[in-house]
């Protein structure tokens, strides 16, 4: 389909890939595109307002109570929510698909044990869970990529069962039985190629939620650890300034709202231009 | 609703609970030593063994776990490590406030989300529907904690109509209700919205139309009755899910929950309070979704004489 077409039947999806374009290009480039490291202090230019309340060219952002360029530590903010946001991601679904797959495929009381214990663990917001395993493992950004994975397998898992109960019946997984292929290598060659795509507009929509888990995650002080900036603790250390210095949280914010509604304009927009149907049933 | 299924969801819940006090248990026991946090920096090691002797953790983990669900069943936590009050004392002391706050929160969400959603299902395509589409898109893509800190800066400190943080009256629980509300409204919108199309789409709304009824009662009567089950259960869900959420909310405005608690103690390895709180947290997420599971019978009654 030529792009000018998609344009016109889904502009969320242009828009939300602009968007996405946009921040992953920002997140990678960050040390290219910053104009200050984002750890230089320098005390005599703390708390300078944004170009249009007054502030100059050199720091169009403002700074912060530290003298340290707010635009800059956007800029690598981006950064930190575009790895933990991806590879939680990959995390969970490394997980989920694994355990999905696996009961799926063989059924019986071992895929009643796996997915009893997602039940189990949906019965827990999984923010919390999040908070628990940072705390006790530590923070820092491994620690919540892992947390933030471990936290939200299940979604992935019953996806990707669902998906596997589907296709286990069919003639090739059959045919590939008969030949005496082993569970293995139907499961590698036949079953996940075949349960792949739908499970990749799912995760589209799993990375918004992962980018604000972080910034809630840092913003209680158990995600990033400062002076490495992340949305969430930019937000947390300038909490105290939001009379005097709103922009200072106004700024953090609005990003990671810009790109969580990307990310999900994105996702709403390919699911609708792989399933049609759904157009008009989900908003 | 036979019995049988009745007990077999309690005694899934029952594991549930276990399951997940388990693994806080082990995740707790095993990543760091409470005796180390609560020695003095001067304490020799037979101060700390007597520590240690004297909160049982010099015994095997399994064993300590069986103590302390054995405990547990009976309501006893142990004492908080820092402030020597009874563990399930101090949490329960909370409870209220946060059940008040994440009770508020889905009641917003309900209240104004489900009318959203039918009118956008009613009013399908139109200038209308992608209103509540852009708000529920925008609701599912904004920090509860930064709206809660927008919503301060709006309505407390600028305009001065709403208290900044606290616990004292209605108007002190209206802008953390509001923040905490604000994804589940976007959710209850979006999913009563398709629900509704779908619903709409039925023969029986086309007969229950040609039969002359009002729009109205078509909608509400024919149409929302069925597009319910979805919403309960997401609602019921979801409660506990505010609960949770209502963690963060509650460090932003300083509200005397569940969630401070939990939090402080989770950062200091309080651990009799963080099993506590996690058991009594648990135990209402548990409990939420066994009452929506019963709830189910009454909305459908296809359940009660067990058609599938």
């Amino acid at each position: 389909m030529k792009i000018s077409r998609i344009a016109r039947r889904s502009p969320q999806l242009v828009w939300g890939a602009v968007i996405v374009v946009v921040f992953v290009a920002v997140g990678t480039l960050a040390p290219v595109i910053a104009s200050h490291d984002y750890d230089a202090q320098d005390l005599s230019l703390a708390l300078k307002p944004p170009l249009w309340a007054g502030g100059d060219l050199a720091y169009p952002l403002g700074t912060d109570e530290f003298g340290r360029d707010t635009l800059s530590r956007l800029i690598y903010g981006a950064r930190v929510s575009l790895v933990v946001g991806f590879f939680s991601v990959v995390v969970a679904g490394l997980v989920g698909i694994s355990i999905g797959v696996l009961g799926g495929y063989r059924g019986g009381h071992l895929d009643a044990l796996l997915m009893g214990i997602a039940d189990v663990q949906y019965s827990f917001p999984y923010i919390l869970l999040a908070i628990i395993i940072t705390a006790f493992w530590g923070a820092g950004l491994v620690n919540v990529i892992i947390a933030l994975g471990l936290a939200s397998w299940m979604t992935f898992a019953r996806a990707a069962r669902g998906s596997t109960l589907s296709v286990r019946e069919g003639e090739y997984v059959m045919a590939a039985r008969a030949l005496g292929a082993r569970p293995a290598r139907i499961v590698l060659r036949h079953v996940l190629p075949n349960i792949v795509a739908p499970l990749i507009v799912f995760t589209t929509f799993q990375i918004p939620s992962r980018i604000l888990a972080e910034a809630t995650l840092s913003f209680v002080g158990l995600g990033i650890q400062p002076p490495v900036p992340s949305w969430g603790n930019m937000l947390a250390q300038s909490r105290g300034y939001l009379l005097a210095q709103p922009w200072l949280v106004a700024l953090p914010g609005l990003a990671l709202t810009v790109v969580a509604l990307g990310v999900n304009q994105l996702g709403d927009g390919l699911r609708d231009l792989l399933d049609p149907r759904m157009k008009h049933h989900v908003g | 609703m036979a019995v049988g299924l009745i007990a077999r969801r309690l005694l899934q819940a029952a594991a549930a609970l276990l399951v997940v006090l388990l693994v806080v248990f082990v995740c707790l026991l095993t990543t760091g030593d409470p005796v180390e946090m609560l020695a003095p920096p001067e304490a020799t090691e037979r101060d700390k063994a007597m520590i240690r002797q004297a909160y049982g953790l010099d015994r095997p983990l399994l064993v300590q776990f069986g103590v302390f669900v054995w405990r547990a069943a009976r309501g006893d936590f142990g004492r908080s490590l820092f402030s020597d009050r009874s563990a399930l004392g101090l949490v329960s002391e909370r409870l209220p406030a946060s059940l008040e706050l994440a009770l508020a929160s889905t009641v917003i969400a309900i209240v104004v989300g489900v009318p959203l959603g039918i009118v956008a299902a009613v009013r399908r395509a139109t200038i209308v529907d992608q209103l509540v589409i852009g708000v529920a898109l925008l609701g599912q893509s904004i920090a509860s904690f930064w709206l809660a800190l927008m919503l301060i800066l709006l309505f407390a400190v600028s305009l001065h109509w709403l208290p900044v943080s606290g616990r004292s009256g209605w108007a002190s629980l209206v802008l953390p209700a509001v923040a905490l509300s604000f994804w589940l409204l976007a959710l209850l919108a979006r999913l009563t919205r398709s629900e509704m199309l779908e619903v709409l789409d039925q023969d029986y709304i086309r007969t229950a139309r040609a039969k002359g009824m009002g729009s109205a009662v078509v909608v509400v009567r024919h149409g929302l009755r069925n597009a319910l089950i979805p919403l309960v259960t997401v609602t019921g869900v979801s409660l506990g899910w505010q609960l949770g959420g209502a963690v963060v909310i509650e460090t932003v405005f300083a509200w005397p929950g569940l969630g401070t608690t939990l939090l402080e103690a989770v950062l200091r390895r309080d651990y009799p309070v963080v099993l506590a709180g996690v058991a009594v947290l648990s135990t209402a997420f548990v409990t939420i979704n066994l009452l929506v599971d019963f709830l189910y019978v009454y909305i459908d009654p296809r359940i009660r004489v067990g058609a599938p």
